[in-house]
């Protein structure tokens, strides 16, 4: 945490929760985040860079339409439809008091009718073209996360559980191009849960041959299920009972997966293909999961282990709940720590010494820790921390010399790697 | 405008209303940290030292004034209140071993003061105090003693043609201790005393005008001597900054569009430019606009309309803490207020820079960054 320094704040009108941060992955590798708050309005920052190599914090409001006077906002998620080009979907649950039969729910779902040729992400434009779906419960987390089709084709739905015990999985009709929920079984594993769900995550084996899901509950239920995703056979489904909410799950790796996309882009095919000779195999996937009352866990491998092998995260419960969580590389040794935002204003940073999980570091907020993200908002490959709390929203860079010295200390080994012949850089560049 | 959060707070409870010129940081007892003392409207003193309320005085009249300093000239710093019907009181702590503060000396004085400021005004190594009221006029006072009696003695006056918004002492560009009285923009007045009140000379009383056409028509602030002598920076009430080189030239101006009420100088960003100093300004919404001297601006919300500010080194380490008196009964006070860059800055550009990597473009230059930092550790 000391590498970081104090790079924006913006102070939110009134306070978001922790469904209301979404960030945006742009195909050309530009990101934005999206917070909005209980009050209807939604904000997005990005950097834009200033003269002489500065960066400028910019936030702007985006006016999402048909999100009624009264109404809240309780949960946001958004995705990219497309691989090649921006066409991004966002969807807002909100809850509106009636006057009459208590409160009506909605799910609105946003996109952009016709995006323009080139394919830019405007979202002026797609904020106001909305699907309205009505709901007949409270929505809860609004998730995204794709079916596998027999031919091997991927769709994204949404995941949307409810106060009426169900997670509900909305679909797109093509021949109409709207929304709506589904009735096909798409995810057996989740009929029969008879608990509020708080928290969903899933994450597919490499080979895509597989399905992990977990959930949170509130009745402080978890549970994991590993399924085929082709065929719906859930074979596996563990289960572990706390007397307290459990809040997030985070299904996560150490894997060696490569996140730059086009390594040739700059690496030459040559050095590219040398880059990639090390990749290695397939990393066992951990659940992480937080609980509001009691010490979080990470179950270690669960793939092999299921959930009998759980580390403690020390003083994980000691600063009231824990609500938030994120599991990124924040010091920049190629191995995720965890990220744990309390209610009591405590961001904890663990990571994974010799052979447990250590707590690293701990910064104090000035109020309660809603969402913690770590992305290159400012488009120069290196990430920020965002740290989403009750009264605001507050970005960290690391600082500019610290960066510099980690690229200059890796250039010349890379150097080596790609261009082992010492040939002139310049050609390795071209 | 990039903003941040300050998040060191001490919090204290203060009851009544306070004026502009009742907040003052200085080492009332000195052991060298600095204290808080704040006089409210309806003749509370309270004195806050580190986390706690140190001293609490009543009966004092309406406050108008504070300052500390060592005006009787006898080596250890006075508390001086001056209440709006010119009753001065002069504070004292008698001896360094933990004594609260005592009356030592309580005068009448012209009422209606405004401002209040204390140093070396006449750069002979002798500390006087100044008093501007609000019907224009500036006084010099001296502590003058003989073994019967004691008192400030008024050594000079002279009325101003407009309003007065602060005083302060600075040097010219020369390096001679001036006095710079605030006017309505573009306007400003300066004073030089004579270095020896006995010598007979007049001081020299200038009314300088500054080259702009940014006039505000009420009350502005004057900071003098940022960065180095000659060079003042002056907020107005309309939201105007101006940083004045050579007392007329504007080197460059800022309009942050809230009312600007009370400005001082600090120190927040010792790593930068040695011995560079910014202003802090303050309006009554709460906001807060740190400005450096090449009028780049990070900006502070505090969420609550506030009365009264001040800002300057708080508590044993010294550090710059900001003084808010909110309207509702507290003082908050953001300590450890410490800005690293003004600007963020952009590590690609200064690798964009390198001629090692002249031959990458700058989108192979963000994502070799990227692969480097994130991705490149993974292999081993």
């Amino acid at each position: 945490m000391d590498s970081f320094q104090d790079a924006h704040y913006f102070s939110l009108p009134s306070q978001g929760n922790v469904y209301c941060y979404v960030d945006l992955s742009l195909t050309s590798g530009l990101k934005k985040s999206l917070f909005a708050i209980l009050k209807r309005r939604v904000f997005c920052c990005e950097f834009a860079s200033g003269a002489n190599g500065t960066l400028v914090p910019v936030i702007k409001e985006i006016p999402f339409t048909y999100i009624p006077a009264g109404a809240e906002i309780i949960s946001m998620d958004g995705f990219n439809k497309s691989s090649e080009r921006d066409d991004f979907l966002i969807g807002i649950s909100i809850i509106k008091e009636a006057s009459d039969q208590g409160q009506e729910s909605f799910l609105n779902v946003y996109m952009e009718q016709e995006s323009d040729e080139k394919g830019n992400l405007n979202l002026e434009n797609l904020a106001q073209n909305c699907l309205m779906i009505e709901l007949n419960f409270i929505p809860y987390q609004l998730y995204h996360t794709y079916v596998i089709h027999e031919d091997g084709s991927k769709e994204v739905v949404w995941l949307l559980p409810g106060s009426d015990l169900v997670i509900h999985v909305y679909q797109e009709d093509p021949q109409n191009h709207t929304y709506s929920e589904t009735n096909a079984v798409l995810f057996p594993e989740f009929n029969h849960i008879e608990a509020i769900v708080l928290a969903v995550d899933i994450k597919f084996s490499r080979d895509l041959k597989k399905r992990f899901s977990a959930i949170g509950c509130e009745c402080g239920l978890l549970k994991l299920f590993m399924s085929d995703p082709i065929s719906g056979d859930v074979y596996r489904q563990l289960s572990e009972y706390y007397d307290a909410p459990v809040s997030q799950v985070r299904l996560f790796s150490f894997d060696n997966s490569i996140e730059t996309s086009e390594l040739k882009f700059f690496a030459g095919d040559d050095g590219a293909k040398r880059l990639m000779d090390k990749k290695d195999q397939e990393a066992s996937i951990h659940l992480l999961a937080v609980n509001v009352a009691r010490p979080s866990a990470v179950f270690i491998d669960v793939r092999s282990n299921g959930l009998s092998k759980k580390q403690l995260l020390p003083e994980s419960n000691m600063h009231d709940s824990a609500i938030a969580c994120h599991i990124a590389d924040i010091d920049m040794d190629g191995k995720p720590e965890i990220l744990i935002g309390t209610y009591l204003q405590m961001l904890l940073v663990y990571k994974f010494g010799k052979s447990s999980w250590e707590l690293m570091a701990k910064r104090r907020f000035s109020h309660a820790i809603h969402d913690i993200d770590y992305i290159d908002l400012s488009y120069n490959g290196v990430k920020e921390l965002v740290v989403c709390t009750a009264s605001g929203i507050h970005i960290y860079q690391h600082q500019p010399a610290f960066v510099l010295k980690k690229f200059h200390e890796r250039l010349e080994p890379y150097l080596k790697i790609t261009n082992p012949a010492g040939e002139d850089e310049t050609t390795v560049a071209k | 405008m990039r903003s941040i959060w300050l998040g060191n707070r001490t919090e204290f409870d203060f009851h009544g209303k306070v004026l502009e010129g009742a907040v003052c940081l200085g080492d009332i007892d000195n052991d060298g940290e600095v204290e808080l003392v704040v006089g409210s409207m309806t003749g509370t003193l309270n004195v806050f030292k580190g986390e706690e309320l140190w001293q609490s005085l009543s009966g004092l009249g309406s406050i108008a004034a504070i300052g500390v300093g060592d005006v009787m000239n006898c080596g250890s710093n006075a508390v001086i209140i001056i209440t709006v019907d010119g009753i001065c009181y002069v504070y004292l702590c008698l001896n360094n071993a933990g004594e609260k503060l005592q009356l030592v000396h309580r005068q009448a004085l012209p009422p209606n003061t405004k401002s209040m400021v204390i140093g070396e005004a006449l750069g002979n190594g002798q500390t006087y105090m100044i008093l501007g009221t609000t019907d224009n006029l500036v006084r010099l006072f001296k502590w003058l003693q003989n073994p019967t009696e004691a008192n400030l003695a008024c050594l000079h006056q002279t009325k101003c043609p407009a309003e007065i918004g602060s005083i302060c002492i600075g040097k010219n560009s020369q390096g001679r201790t001036t006095i710079y009285v605030s006017q309505p923009s573009p306007n400003y007045i300066t004073f030089q005393y004579p270095r020896s009140e006995f010598s007979g000379e007049k001081p020299v009383v200038e009314t300088q005008s500054i080259n702009t056409n940014i006039a505000c028509n009420t009350v502005s602030q004057f900071v003098a001597s940022v960065k180095k002598n000659g060079i003042n920076v002056i907020t107005m009430f309309n939201g105007s900054v101006l940083y004045v080189e050579n007392g007329h030239d504007v080197k460059w101006s800022l309009d942050l569009e809230l009312q600007l009420f009370k400005s001082a100088k600090v120190n927040v960003s010792p790593k930068s430019n040695a011995g560079d100093q910014q202003i802090v300004t303050a309006a009554w919404s709460g906001h807060t606009f740190i400005v450096n001297t090449d009028g780049q601006v990070v900006q502070f919300e505090l969420g609550l309309p506030i009365i009264a500010f001040t800002a300057g080194p708080y508590g044993p380490g010294g550090s710059t803490a900001f003084v808010y008196v909110t309207f509702e009964n507290k003082i908050i006070l953001c300590r450890n207020v410490l800005i690293e860059d003004f600007v963020l800055k952009d590590p690609l550009a200064s690798l964009a820079t390198d001629p090692e990597l002249s031959a990458y473009s700058g989108d192979q230059l963000r994502k070799l960054t990227q692969y480097l930092l994130y991705d490149f550790p993974k292999r081993t």
